[in-house]
């Protein structure tokens, strides 16, 4: 069994250093001719100049159906006819890979790849951690994203305190499941009175997070 | 080709080149409904004047714009963009998020062939077709 990694810079030697070093065969293919130089010095790989995306290419790999198969480049595109090519023609099962458009994760996922990581993904779930503060966590995505469950606590200073429920003018797309007040859980209908740190669980559509923190924490 | 019942057809040719701008104003001159999609606004000058359909100026690998070019009500899509690998990912998203039941690409590389036809892709390749007509001369002359 080897470890195969595909396109990629330092990704992609970084990922080759550490599993060389734990003792696993690895093989490195790159379309830039001198980050392949720097590869084959630096590395404990065999080291392959060629574009993956080429069938000519993957057969100097021998490539075994156990081998793991790595997909770094930062078009789609290649990475999904290369994730395919391993697949179909060397039956390959276990194949890692990037994505960089969250669109396309979906599809790859249609496409039986084992793993499937978006960059895209994961930074816009930080950066949305540093939008919104504490007072909104994302806690679970389903369906790639197209639910959202959401905890918000309602601040000190929110002027939705003492309304209720059914009066602050929540958007239709969303549902509040439950309300933690000092340990206790409360299961909301309209006429429940909001409280300051209040933890609200709410199910909603991701396009209006904001709308939906917005009105609830601001002052 | 297979018609609806009213005769007209609803194609959705993707790449403007000098394949797809022939084959949409063909198309369109005989009354079918023809959407066109290319990156590049001025591939739209290679369509002929008897072109009346519509055309998307657009990244068809992005799922908006073929959600934009209606790839589901599609009766036959053409995929024709330069690049195999593109080729191949405007396929894949057509079939598996649009569900698109008549899917016809351009393969340059005859290696990549079986595996758009894995999936269900009818593939036509520019250089097997090179190829076949020449080894006929070839083969003629010999005899």
């Amino acid at each position: 069994m080897k470890v195969v990694i595909i396109g990629g810079e330092r990704i992609a030697y970084f990922l080759a250093k550490s599993f060389s070093s734990k003792g696993y065969r690895i093989y490195v293919v790159n379309k830039d001719a001198q980050l392949c130089e720097d590869f084959a010095r630096d590395l404990k790989a065999v080291v392959v100049h060629g574009d993956a995306s080429k069938r000519s290419v993957l057969e100097q790999l021998d490539i075994e159906e156990e081998d793991i198969i790595v997909v770094l480049t930062n078009k789609d595109k290649e990475n999904l006819i290369i994730t395919q090519l391993a697949r179909k023609i060397f039956g390959v099962k276990n194949i890692v890979t990037l994505v960089n458009n969250p669109d396309n994760i979906e599809l790859f996922k249609k496409l039986r790849i084992t793993a499937v990581v978006s960059t895209t993904t994961m930074l816009q779930r930080a950066l949305e951690n540093l939008l919104f503060g504490k007072e909104l966590e994302e806690f679970l995505s389903l369906e790639e994203g197209k639910l959202a469950f959401l905890k918000i606590e309602i601040p000190e200073n929110s002027k939705v305190i003492d309304q209720k429920l059914k009066d602050i003018g929540l958007p239709h797309d969303c549902v509040v499941g439950g309300i933690l007040r000092k340990g206790e859980v409360v299961i909301p209908h309209g006429d429940t009175i909001l409280k300051a740190g209040d933890k609200l669980f709410i199910v909603a559509v991701p396009t209006i997070q904001t709308e939906i923190a917005n009105l609830l924490t601001g002052e | 080709m297979k018609k609806s019942s009213n005769g007209n057809l609803y194609l959705v040719v993707i790449g403007c080149g000098k394949v797809g701008a022939n084959v949409a104003s063909k198309a369109s001159a005989i009354g079918h409904n023809v959407v066109v999609v290319d990156k590049d606004e001025k591939a739209f000058e290679n369509l002929s004047i008897e072109f009346t359909g519509f055309t998307i100026s657009g990244d068809a690998t992005e799922k908006d714009v073929l959600l934009e070019a209606k790839v589901d009500k599609a009766d036959y899509i053409f995929v024709l963009t330069e690049d195999d690998n593109t080729n191949f990912l405007i396929s894949m998203a057509c079939k598996y998020y649009f569900a698109a039941k008549n899917v016809i690409a351009r393969v340059y590389e005859p290696d990549n062939i079986k595996l758009f036809e894995e999936y269900n892709v009818k593939a036509i390749s520019p250089t097997l077709l090179a190829i076949e007509k020449l080894s006929d001369i070839v083969v003629g002359d010999e005899k």
